[in-house]
């Protein structure tokens, strides 16, 4: 608009000039007014010849010198061209739907991005998990997404001499395949032999009803699992002449427990989450008063595994003496509670004298468990023998546990035949067609398949990718993944029946099982109705479609308890196996951590999650205790086994590791266990503090020769120890070394916490007395406090402000520079030791929630794995004799990620700014303003930022080091992605963000409903209302991923500014501590002290944890003896203390 | 050390012949009564006689070297900072140890330049261009370290404080900061004081070429120099000034550097002794450094008039006082860990010398403490290929003291769950070994193409530039 407007007519009005020269109208001004970009306006007005190709080509000199030519690649994204109904781009959908396992589905609710499934999370509607999951139904996600799984239906043609095989795969179509599998059933077929199914077991009704037709049709329907949780179900139901009798342990009342080898916390056991979940819930522990509601675990067993993690008494023992051992309890039992006549617990206690434990141990467990008599339960692993689950059973009923702590199903009668049966039919050529149904049986079971297949006509594998059993096979039909499929099953307790619900059209040409089992029927019902059909059956008349929305029908179940007559004990006469010697060594075979039983060897982010105990990646190991390895150490000069004193470990001023390391690389002699019948494997030795001496613990499910680019070459294989009855327990075994060695990839190298207070417990006594014992361990009680005078103000307070502490300087005002005034909430987080089990689960939640890449073995063995949370495992012990690796430990569980501190030293220390905090108290990670210096990561006392040092998510893993020249990653894991999180680039650094998307999700979520209420309230426009930037977002709402998939409740996350959120209530109870706190660093995240609860009368019991001796003696050596008082005292002067 | 002619000229005090006071025996800082012009033949001489075949050699053999750093770096930035070894525990690994490794070396030659000038130290002034070349060229070889090491170089110009639109600025608190202000200016000073000093020599050049393209390179390089008495007089003053600017950088910059250290929170780097032991440790590596470098300098050249053993004897005497500093503040760090009572800080030192790089550690002991030691005997200081051993066993000690400073502390620091350990790489070690080669192709185009020496500061303190010289 021009002011000149009003010139002339000056009658009205005021008049505006720019300038002077507006004022008098210079023609200059009119002129430089009129162009419409006065400044660059000779640039544009008479284009000159020569001007243009003066400007032109500096541009194209610019644009060279700039190097603009290298652009940043271009990335389509696809529109919908029709939206589909339910999707809103950037908003996620959750779909129901559950994990098939043989352990019983596990309840899920997905979250899907524009219909890629992403997360995976626990359904709350089943309360037993209460919305937890376990680690492998997180992985699961990652194995839909793999590029090696089939994409179809194969044919086989196989090639090459005898010796080198191969066997090249030709993909047929569709139709092709269907009208093979149509076939099958046809009597040109059934001329040439009968029809047999070796499957996978499973818990789904719809498929039983499907082989249920199959074998009206004579079809042989056997069903094999490697690992085998039936074994104590069947021993029951034998002895007490009953169907199966599955037990089911109500752990939540328990107050004494005594685990038989029973991992009922670890991956190991059927229906570890819910067993988690009620144990966890009695260690939950506020008060000195909850310390008598606190349950007790005693555990026996034979390897470290998480539950004598757990466990307040550990017992090492053999697992091929776990019969004695129960023998022995049962004894004590029985004579404590009068159940039975003297003999029989003489010869129950006759035959656990040879067994060589400590039978006081066992005598006060007993007493223990009977002076809680419907209190305590007894369980048993069902890899013992089925005298064990007996006695188990026996001993239970005597303590009146059975139908309070523990309660039986009788299961259906199993009509499938197992799998030795099928051998002989086919042995005995009667088998002409042979369908491999699921599983992997060529690689996990010990036929010799290669010559049974020969037998049969015609073999078809269905499987999820072609393996070792495909390899034997005709043809291979490609299954989809659970993502993609309908179906449905039953939890291990029985108490829902679950949905499988595809959340994606399956994105290869596969079948689900029920689709596949129909075509072989010739019925083509599509598995969408026969889940359907099957629901309609179970259900009295509710809705499918509330099925999927709850994701569970819940089942009434009956128990049963029928009376074992103790007096039929005495049959168990049989001799007992003998202990294990060093000649005659045990080996237990149990499922590896990351690949269960083979299913997940091709899964990253198993394989890169570290074993909770051993803490190995990528490989597995023989575990082998440290007296059997000083034995083979004596016996074999260059093993090279244990660590070497050295100046440091020998004068006690650090503990040896576990292994050798060279060059920071765990190098391990690879030894050979051979059973009498001539079977043997070979693998690298890891020597394992708290093994049963001459146990040695091998694991089933890695060293798959036939499996995909990730998996290929990982550990060794240990089925060949496997019985043919399936039986994990091998005894008579001779090792022999040889001359190889590996190298494995341990991400924690140093088991002991070297008596720095980092992880804190206490006995429940200690802690009944004093009940804020963490607060006067560490540097921090002897150091002027951290907070200072306004230590005794709210934690509310605390995080609102920034107090100096003791400080003479003036201290640095946090408040973030933009702001007047902190955010409205403060986020903080608390984990409870004494709840975290160390399942890991967390680690694979945070890697799949924020997009971690997995580095592979190599990078590892560098010490770059990029987990954003960590588990890190400490051992202690009483022993402390210098370069001597323990036998007895305790063990500790603390996850740490970023601890998002107040004061955070990677702040200060970034030049560019890349890591900055934010007014809400998160450490906020600037990824496109970091360029890399790495100096944040030094000065992080905790050691949780992660440096991308190549490009992990563009390039191949094998090929980091080609750098461009090397391949580009397969893309179809990047649909795994969450899109709401960046994936980072190399070159720059990444850390936890406490979940700051879903933090961002809660924000926006909370402010749209607090406008609409007020906008329904009092009828304003959105734009005036003010009521969105004051509503805090409700406690509870937000979980982390690490949190929600916490079966155990450990991790609690939330506002710490408001006094009544969750975590500021145990933010302020005595038990919270911060690690390192004496360094002022502040940290969000703090934890809380873990409290055991020993038995005084046990011979192994001590005044206070090993961790917490080890710290006190090295704290505090010259008084020793009359230590603690005066620790207290001054600490308690140091507290009180004002400023000097 | 004062200087025996100026004081004869004055009248001596009555007292003096009270007392008779031995006269010292002081070698001359040139010797063999040179006359001028023989040192400006001399040192001209290097510059302008035919290139001999040994520079072409050692030249092409240098160049090869370097480009060894050139291929690391190639490789390094083509496909990420994990070519190098360094892990989660420790970031930083050898990049930074080099870094700090030649950036002590460079403050020698700003000591010899700067702080002697202002203490009219007189024997400097034989050694003092080269140790400024040296300055230059070892600050030139750090810089590539820290610029390289960081995981998007590509983006490293975001450290300089550059007005942009987002109004994005560096953060001035952090120490590596500090080092981009520190680093930056101690060159650009370095450089200024080493030219400036070099301008009426090349000058001296430029008068005596007899080819044309000499006249036009060391005429535009001097920049019309003409000897006047203006001209000389704004020198001296100029040349004062900046004198009195590089004193501080001395002490500033190798204190920034530790404060890369000394900033962090971790046990071991968290010590107020840092500045000064690594100003001394810098002092200490960039004498050593000095000595190997003009020791084999002057054989070639034949130049053992004009460095002679009075000034390897106070260069060894430096090294003995820096070393022996050097060598307390070890101790003292022990001391400071035991008496502070805080058991992560115990831990750090012991670690140190018998955790997982004890080997590092007492190679770094006997290189810095016990080995200069040996100069208290006159007979080593005066055992010239001894001297030059031991000069080469302090470089190697310097660089073990930064290795073990920056690896056992970030391989076990706080929670023993994360400790680690750090080994370099092929990449690593190339990229390393090549900067001798880049150093050593600088310094032998100095030494073809620059004046080695000032001359007149070497003519001003022969017996003739005395006026009374032998008249008393």
């Amino acid at each position: 608009m021009s002011m000149n407007t009003s010139n002339g007519n000056g009658a009205s009005g005021s008049r505006y000039w720019k300038s002077l020269d507006d004022l008098a109208e210079t023609p200059a001004f009119r002129s430089w007014v009129e162009r419409e970009f006065p400044e660059g306006a000779s640039l544009i007005d008479g284009v000159q010849r020569r001007n243009f190709m003066k400007v032109m080509a500096a541009s194209f000199g610019l644009a060279g010198f700039g190097m603009s030519g290298c652009r940043r690649p271009e990335q389509a994204i696809m529109p919908y061209g029709k939206s589909p109904e339910e999707v809103i781009p950037g908003i996620p959908n959750y779909y129901s739907t559950s994990l098939p396992s043989s352990f019983g589905h596990v309840p899920l609710i997905v979250e899907s991005h524009q219909s890629r499934p992403t997360k995976v999370e626990g359904n709350p509607s089943y309360s037993h998990s209460g919305g937890g999951t376990d680690v492998h139904s997180q992985a699961s996600v990652l194995s839909l997404y793999d590029p090696d799984r089939a994409q179809g239906a194969y044919a086989s043609s196989t090639s090459g001499a005898v010796g080198e095989k191969v066997v090249t795969w030709e993909k047929t179509t569709k139709s092709d395949a269907e009208k093979i599998l149509e076939s099958l059933l046809s009597p040109d077929r059934l001329s040439k032999g009968k029809v047999a199914v070796l499957a996978e077991s499973s818990s789904s009704p719809s498929r039983e009803k499907l082989a249920a037709k199959l074998r009206s049709k004579g079809i042989i329907w056997s069903e094999y699992d490697p690992i085998d949780a039936s074994t104590g179900s069947k021993a029951l139901g034998k002895a007490l002449s009953t169907n199966p009798l599955r037990p089911l342990p109500r752990l939540k009342k328990a107050k004494r427990i005594l685990s038989l080898d029973c991992d009922f916390l670890g991956i190991r056991e059927p229906d570890h989450l819910r067993l988690t979940r009620e144990f966890t819930k009695g260690r939950k522990v506020l008060s000195a008063a909850d310390t008598k509601k606190m349950n007790r675990l005693y555990s026996v067993e034979s390897d470290l595994t998480l539950t004598g993690a757990a466990a307040d008494h550990r017992l090492r023992l053999s697992s091929s003496q776990m019969v004695a051992f129960a023998s022995a309890i049962a004894a004590e039992v029985l004579s404590l509670t009068n159940k039975s006549s003297g003999s029989d617990i003489k010869v129950l206690k006759g035959r656990a004298t040879k067994a060589g434990f400590d039978l006081s141990w066992c005598k006060e467990t007993a007493i223990d468990l009977v002076a809680h008599k419907g209190e305590s339960l007894v369980i048993a692993g069902n890899h013992l023998p089925d005298e064990a689950h007996v006695l188990t059973y026996v001993i239970n009923q005597a303590l009146g546990a059975n139908g309070k702590t523990v309660n039986y199903v009788e299961l259906p009668t199993d009509d499938s035949s197992n799998i030795s049966d099928l051998v002989k039919t086919i042995e005995a050529e009667e088998v002409g067609t042979l369908i491999f149904l699921g599983g992997n049986p060529v690689y996990t079971s010990q036929w010799s398949w290669s010559s049974l297949v020969k037998k049969v006509d015609l073999t078809i594998r269905f499987g999820s990718s072609i393996d070792e059993t495909s390899e034997l096979s005709n043809f291979h039909i490609g299954a989809s993944n659970y993502l993609e499929s309908w179906g449905d099953g039953t939890t291990w307790d029985l108490s829902a029946h679950l949905p499988v619900q595809p959340l994606i059209e399956p994105l290869f040409e596969t079948y689900s099982e029920l689709d596949f089992l129909s075509i072989l029927l010739g019925e083509k019902t599509s598995s969408h109705s026969l889940v359907q059909e099957t629901f309609k059956e179970l259900s009295d008349g509710s809705s499918f479609d509330d099925f999927l929305r709850i994701g569970l029908l819940p089942r009434e179940i009956s128990f049963v308890s029928p009376v074992y007559e103790i007096s039929k004990l005495p049959e168990f006469k049989s001799n007992l196996p003998a202990s294990p010697t060093p000649e005659s060594l045990e080996v237990l075979l149990v499922p590896d951590y990351h690949s269960w039983d083979g299913r997940y060897a091709n899964n990253g982010w198993m394989l890169e999650c570290p074993d909770p105990i051993s803490k190995l990646t990528w490989d597995n190991a023989i575990l082998v205790s440290p007296v059997l390895a000083g034995e083979l150490e004596q016996k074999h000069k260059d093993l090279n086994l244990l660590p070497k004193p050295t100046m440091l470990n020998k004068n006690g001023e650090v503990a040896p590791d576990t292994a050798i390391f060279a060059l920071g690389k765990q190098d391990a002699p690879v030894v050979k266990l051979s059973l009498a019948n001539g079977s043997s494997i070979e693998g690298p030795l890891h020597v394992q503090p708290g093994l049963a001496d001459y146990t040695l613990i091998a694991t089933l499910g890695m060293g798959r020769k036939t499996v995909g680019r990730v998996g290929d070459s990982t550990g060794y294989d240990g089925y060949p120890l496997l019985g043919s009855d399936s039986s994990r327990i091998a005894s008579g075994v001779k090792l022999s070394t040889t001359k190889n060695r590996q190298i494995l990839a341990n991400v924690q190298e140093h088991w002991s916490m070297e008596g720095r207070a980092i992880v804190r417990e206490a006995n429940a006594e200690e802690y009944a007395d004093k009940e804020g014992f963490a607060s006067e361990m560490g540097a921090e009680s002897h150091s002027p406090l951290v907070y200072g005078r306004e230590d005794k103000e709210s934690l509310a307070h605390k995080s609102r402000t920034t107090p100096r502490g003791h400080s003479t300087y003036e201290h640095p005002d946090h408040t973030y520079e933009k702001s007047d005034e902190f955010g409205l909430h403060q986020w903080g987080m608390s984990i409870d030791l004494n709840l975290c089990t160390g399942c890991n689960a967390c680690v694979v939640a945070c890697q799949s929630e924020n997009n971690i890449p997995v580095v592979g073995k190599d990078q590892v063995l560098r010490g770059r794995e990029m987990h954003w949370i960590r588990l890190d495992r400490y051992f202690s012990s009483t022993e402390r004799e210098g370069a001597e690796i323990p036998s007895d430990v305790q063990v500790n569980f603390q996850g740490v990620a970023c601890m998002h501190c107040e004061t955070a030293p990677c702040e200060q220390v970034c030049p560019v700014n890349a890591t900055v905090h934010d007014e809400e108290g998160l450490n906020a990670m600037a990824y496109n303003r970091c360029v890399g210096t790495r100096y944040c990561a030094n000065n992080c006392p905790y050691k949780v930022r992660r440096f991308n040092f190549f490009d992990w998510n563009k390039r191949n893993t094998d090929e980091l080091y080609l750098g461009p020249l090397g391949d580009e990653n397969p893309k179809l894991p990047n649909l795994s992605k969450n899109p709401d999180v960046s994936v980072r680039m190399r070159g720059v650094m990444e850390k936890c963000t406490y979940c700051v998307q879903r933090i961002q999700e809660a924000k926006i979520s909370t402010k749209i409903k607090a406008q609409r209420s007020e906008k329904f309230a009092t009828g304003k426009n959105g734009a005036d209302l003010e009521v969105a930037e004051k509503t805090k977002v409700p406690d509870g709402t937000i979980k982390t991923a690490c949190q929600q998939v916490c079966p155990a409740d450990a991790i609690e996350f939330g506002d710490i500014s408001d006094p009544e959120s969750e975590v500021s209530k145990l933010k302020s109870n005595p038990r919270d501590y911060s690690v390192l706190g004496y360094l002022d660093t502040r940290p969000r995240t703090t934890f809380m002290a873990r409290i055991r609860n020993p038995n005084p009368q046990m011979p192994d019991w001590t005044d206070k944890p090993y961790s917490s001796r080890e710290y006190h003696d090295r704290a505090h050596p010259s008084h020793d003896d009359h230590g603690h008082e005066e620790h207290g005292e001054h600490s308690s002067d140091a507290n009180g203390s004002s400023p000097h | 050390m004062s200087d025996s002619s100026t004081e004869t000229a004055t009248p001596s005090p009555e007292i003096l012949k009270k007392i008779n006071p031995a006269k010292l025996d002081e070698m001359p800082l040139v010797l063999n009564k040179r006359s001028l012009h023989w040192i400006t033949d001399k040192i001209c001489g290097i510059v302008e006689s035919k290139t001999p075949s040994w520079w072409w050699w050692c030249f092409i053999f240098a160049l090869s070297i370097a480009s060894f750093t050139g291929m690391g770096l190639l490789v390094l930035v083509s496909s990420g900072v994990g070519e190098w070894g360094n892990n989660n525990p420790v970031n930083w690994g050898w990049a930074i140890v080099n870094f700090v490794f030649w950036i002590g070396i460079g403050h020698a030659g700003t000591l010899i330049s700067a702080i002697l000038c202002l203490l009219k130290q007189k024997w400097r002034t034989s050694i003092n261009r080269g140790s400024e070349a040296m300055t230059v060229f070892a600050v030139m070889c750090a810089g590539i370290f820290p610029l390289f090491h960081v995981g998007r170089v590509w983006l490293a110009w975001w450290l300089f404080p550059i007005p942009n639109s987002n109004n994005i600025w560096p953060q001035f608190k952090s120490p590596l900061e500090w080092d981009v202000f520190a680093v930056s200016t101690y060159f650009t000073v370095s450089i200024l004081f080493w030219y400036m000093g070099m301008i009426p020599d090349l000058s001296v050049l430029r008068d005596r070429a007899t080819k044309v393209w000499r006249k036009y390179f060391y005429g535009f390089l001097s920049m019309g120099w003409n000897n006047s008495n203006t001209h000389w007089r704004n020198f001296e003053m100029a040349y004062l000034l900046l004198a009195g600017l590089s004193t501080p950088l001395v002490l500033s910059v190798h204190t920034i550097v530790s404060f890369d250290f000394a900033i962090a929170n971790l046990p071991g780097w968290h010590t107020t002794i840092f500045p000064p032991y690594f100003v001394a440790g810098a002092i200490f590596s960039g004498f050593g450094m000095v000595l190997t470098l003009l020791l084999p300098v002057r054989a070639v050249f034949g130049l053992h008039d004009l460095i002679n053993q009075k000034h390897i004897d106070n260069m060894c005497k430096i090294t003995l006082a820096t070393g022996s500093l050097v060598g307390y503040a070890y101790s003292m760090e022990f001391f400071i860990a035991w008496y502070g009572a805080n058991s992560y800080e115990g831990f750090a030192f012991i670690n140190r010398a018998f955790g997982n790089y004890w080997w590092a550690y007492w190679i770094m002991i006997s290189c810095n403490v016990i080995c200069p030691q040996l100069f208290w005997f006159k007979a080593i200081r005066e055992n010239t290929p001894l001297v030059w051993i031991i000069s080469i066993f302090v470089n190697v000690g310097m660089w073990f003291e930064r290795f073990v400073i920056a690896n056992t502390t970030l391989s076990r620091d706080f929670l023993p769950s994360s400790w680690g350990y750090y080994s370099p790489t092929v990449v690593d070690i190339f990229t390393f070994f090549g900067t001798f080669g880049f150093f050593s192709v600088l310094f032998l185009l100095f030494l073809r193409f620059l004046p080695l020496m000032p001359l007149a500061e070497v003519k001003s303190v022969t017996p003739m530039a005395d006026p009374h010289a032998g008249k008393h």
